[in-house]
């Protein structure tokens, strides 16, 4: 249940993109057509999975117990980025199909806040192993969805008549705040 | 002091091993490509069209290499690219250029005033478009727009016209026009009709510069080869049976409504220039 909750919580009601703020920079670039956006999405997802594991590790194996919790920000981006890099070989040898799918996506989502925001709030809130899996199944879920809704509503845009002052970025604001006042409503469902 | 070297240590302890796992695993999990890939990709243009069918020109050039796919697919690499795949992969392909061209000139009457979204794709879903011609350009520049390589613009008429100098014969143009009024033909030709009106006399109604199929461009007269034939009130043209651009202007001459065009080329420049100059 604690579980459940952990991933409603993640992806809904504290959803990384529309309530954090966390990884605008993908959001508002990589949803112009639903195809991208699922690609970015799942390639998200799946980082935010294996950074999960491993930071969780690298902190309460290797930072903790020789007191460098001061290097945890450092660190973790230093993971994040070797790790991308070693899936990105990895994936290239053994799983080719899926190397083509993510493409460009792999190495963008190195930079991506949400990952990092991922790893700080996993172990501000102090999970467990398995807590923190879960957790980044749920961020990477809640990003794959606030990207599925935004590119649906992009895709619609495209052939609607909007007023000249709001065409283009202006209105991809907009619509991103509107849809981050809906997630709003969640607020104080889950803590 | 000793704190303040602390943590540059262990930051390097940390940096150091990672690269290391990184060259071995870099050592360990290279792949292999074929250098050839890499040469055609910087052959072919880059656009991403999808002409040849692949979704990008990478997917094009490894199907090369591997001999899945036959040179000549890449419509914008055109003659030039051909040739250097050809000499890469020793074959010899031949292809002919070919050019997109808008069937229309334009004047038909309009059957309502259109005040939707400036796209033909959405206006033609009103009332099957605003003017009164069924078959014609509607003027709003979906091509234009989706053009990659600039060569299409909106003559004064109020149509599309393609600029034969920088068509690549892609053919994108002719998958997003609502109207299928852009036909890709052998640049070769040099003329081609204007107008796509399936219509006989009806066409004088709605369109004052719109072909009724009189059928003069293919009489023994002026068509002694039987290069062009009437097919449902419209010339056609047997693309193989033409060897200059002088049997077509022949046949073209005594058009009543002067509905074949020259196949232009330069003027989409031209046109732009003028723009910057106002």
């Amino acid at each position: 249940m604690n579980l459940l909750l952990i991933f409603i919580g993640a992806a809904i009601v504290n959803n990384f993109v529309l309530s954090y703020f966390l990884g605008l920079c993908p959001f508002l670039g990589v949803s112009t057509d639903l195809k991208k956006a699922t690609g970015m999405g799942f390639a998200v997802i799946f980082v935010m999975l294996i950074s999960s594991a491993v930071t969780w590790l690298i902190y309460y194996k290797i930072l903790l117990p020789f007191n460098l919790v001061y290097l945890q920000y450092v660190a973790f981006i230093l993971v994040i980025a070797s790790l991308v890099q070693f899936v990105e070989m990895f994936l290239k040898k053994f799983v080719p199909p899926l190397y083509r799918g993510l493409g460009i996506y792999l190495p963008l989502i190195t930079t991506n806040c949400a990952i990092l925001g991922m790893t700080l709030f996993m172990v501000i809130r102090k999970y467990n192993f398995v807590e923190s899996v879960v957790f980044s199944l749920g961020a990477g879920s809640g990003f794959l969805l606030a990207l599925l809704i935004m590119s649906g509503i992009r895709e619609r845009i495209n052939t609607s008549d909007i007023p000249r002052p709001f065409r283009g970025a202006g209105i991809t604001f907009i619509t991103a705040g509107c849809l981050a006042l809906i997630f709003m409503g969640f607020a104080g469902i889950l803590r | 002091m000793v704190e303040v070297l602390e943590g540059p240590l262990y930051l390097g302890i940390f940096g150091g091993v990672f690269g290391v796992f990184l060259a071995i695993a870099n050592y360990f999990l290279k792949v292999k490509e074929d250098p050839r890939v890499e040469i055609i990709e910087k052959i072919l243009p880059g656009a991403n069209c999808g002409a040849c069918g692949f979704a990008s020109c990478e997917a094009y050039a490894k199907a090369l290499v591997q001999g899945e796919a036959e040179p000549g697919r890449c419509a914008p690499g055109g003659e030039v690219a051909l040739k250097a795949i050809n000499k890469i992969l020793g074959l010899d392909v031949k292809v002919e250029k070919r050019v997109a061209f808008v069937k229309c000139q334009g004047g038909a009457v309009e059957k309502f005033r259109y005040r939707g979204i400036e796209t033909c794709e959405a206006s033609v879903i009103v009332g099957g478009g605003y003017i009164a011609c069924p078959y014609g350009c509607l003027g709003f520049g979906d091509c234009v727009e989706k053009c990659p390589f600039d060569a299409i613009f909106i003559n004064e008429n109020g149509v599309a016209e393609v600029d034969a100098s920088k068509c690549t014969g892609c053919g994108i143009c002719v998958e997003v026009c609502p109207r299928n009024v852009i036909e890709l033909v052998p640049a070769r030709i040099g003329y081609y009709i204007a107008c796509n009106s399936k219509d006989k006399l009806e066409v004088k109604k709605y369109c004052k510069n719109g072909c009724f199929g009189c059928g003069i461009c293919a009489s023994k007269k002026f068509n002694p080869e039987g290069v062009v034939e009437i097919v449902e009130n419209l010339p056609v043209i047997h693309f193989d049976k033409v060897s200059s651009p002088q049997q077509l202007e022949l046949a073209g001459s005594k058009c009543p409504v002067k509905v074949w065009k020259k196949i232009s080329s330069g003027k989409a420049e031209k046109l732009k220039s003028e723009k910057v100059k106002k």
